[in-house]
């Protein structure tokens, strides 16, 4: 038998856990929920006001983070600050926004002691909306995606496709258009909430699978688990899901995983359409907010990559177990002004 | 007779069933578990026709047409192969 790992302090950003929430929350309640993972958790937002920063027995320490518009050296410098508070052996950052920075500063956090398991920054530009056509992996179609800086350009889009476009912000956010109205719509929205460029993506019809993955960094694949989106918001998120056996789907990851040798976690949106054929629609390159199913399907990702960052042998991830389900619950959480306060004005929290 | 997606469902004593392969859930009622379970077994028309009657007061040409309306329905939602038929 072998002997158990030494308890770790994980860090996990993206906690705001609204209507359209975050991954920090599944990643922190995957982990709390698998027996296999030993350690504390150290909850970090963005603002007093994400929700994640509340939930009772979930982190043992909250504390707040810098935007990632501040850039780097600002992340580094409060990270510093946290560290020494409470030491922190892993940082898994869970949000697109702030890969580029946390990548960026791989070297010092492993300097500092914390570990990471993150893709290179040239990896992160391999899985860009843009760049998937170059992939060219066997057996995986990929929707024509163009850039686009003005809402002019759009015309000539729409006219040659001939059919319903995705509009897409950089990092975040879809509208399925149908015509050049509502494109140059969709286009100003996305523009003011997210920035330019505003990407156009050719609608595929079909059933939308999910894959959440982890690569080992050396192109194998720690384990990945296939979810089908049973209901959806208006946004076009998952309300409910449900595990399914995938194994052409999950292939696809172990495919790329093999091309980039990805390092870390990731989600693959997929579409099956009528001739059976699968479109990528893009890969997000961090943990979904439906991460924890992993967890109960019986494949725990987010301890894997806890495992993958120490340096250490992640967990055999066996098939996950079709048929877990899970129904997502907006939550009221309790705090007192005092908490608000705390992390307000001292930028931290105990243990709520 | 191709009947693997079919096999693959997993189906409830309550009618609920779900395929593991596409995350999709239906309902049936008793005489549909019935015929499904038929099918997985590689029955006949006939055999599953004789099946029903026993509990059902209908002639054998009508059960016959509802079973078949029955294997369209799950020929439509892909649990049996397009060109399937119920010999």
């Amino acid at each position: 038998m072998s002997p158990r790992p030494s308890p770790v302090t994980v860090g996990v950003t993206g906690l705001h856990a609204g209507d359209n929430p975050g991954p920090g929350v599944a990643v922190a309640r995957a982990l709390r929920a698998d027996p296999a993972f030993e350690g504390s958790l150290v909850g970090l937002g963005y603002d007093a006001f994400d929700a994640g920063l509340h939930v009772p027995g979930l982190f043992d320490r909250a504390a707040l983070l810098p935007y990632p518009s501040a850039g780097p050296e600002a992340l580094l410098q409060r990270l510093v600050d946290i560290h020494e508070a409470t030491p922190i052996d892993v940082l898994l950052p869970c949000l697109d926004s702030e890969l580029a920075a946390v990548i960026e500063l791989v070297p010092q956090l492993a300097k500092m002691g914390i570990h990471t398991a993150l893709p290179t920054a040239a990896q992160l530009r391999q899985v860009a909306k843009l760049h998937l056509p170059e992939l060219n992996i066997p057996g995986l179609q990929v929707p024509r995606t163009t850039a686009h800086h003005s809402a002019a350009s759009l015309a000539t889009r729409f006219a040659a496709h001939r059919g319903m476009l995705v509009l897409k912000g950089p990092l975040y956010d879809a509208r399925v258009c149908a015509h050049l109205d509502e494109g140059v719509a969709a286009f100003h929205d996305l523009a003011a909430r997210w920035g330019l460029p505003v990407l156009a993506q050719d609608h595929v019809d079909g059933e939308e699978y999910d894959v959440c993955a982890v690569g080992d960094g050396r192109g194998g694949t720690v384990g990945a688990v296939t979810m089908k989106k049973l209901q959806l918001s208006a946004a076009g998120k998952a309300l409910a899901g449900v595990a399914v056996q995938a194994p052409v789907l999950e292939g696809l990851a172990d495919a790329i995983f093999a091309h980039t040798h990805w390092r870390g976690p990731c989600e693959l949106e997929l579409r099956r359409d009528r001739q059976d054929r699968v479109h990528l629609l893009e890969i997000n390159p961090r943990f979904p907010a439906w991460c924890d199913l992993t967890t109960h399907a019986g494949c725990p990702l987010p301890t894997a990559a806890v495992a993958l960052a120490m340096g250490r042998t992640p967990p055999q991830c066996p098939p996950a177990k079709a048929g877990v389900a899970f129904v997502r619950a907006t939550l009221d959480q309790f705090c007192d002004m005092g908490d608000l306060e705390s992390l307000t004005m001292h930028g931290h929290r105990t243990a709520p | 007779m191709t009947v693997s997606r079919l096999d693959a469902l997993e189906l409830r004593p309550s009618g609920f069933a779900f395929d593991p392969r596409t995350g999709a859930s239906f309902s049936v009622n008793a005489t549909g578990v019935q015929i499904i379970e038929g099918l997985r077994q590689g029955q006949t028309l006939d055999a599953i026709v004789a099946a029903l009657h026993t509990g059902w007061a209908v002639d054998d040409a009508d059960l016959a047409r509802d079973v078949l309306e029955f294997v369209a329905l799950l020929r439509e939602h892909g649990l049996l192969d397009a060109h399937f038929a119920l010999d």
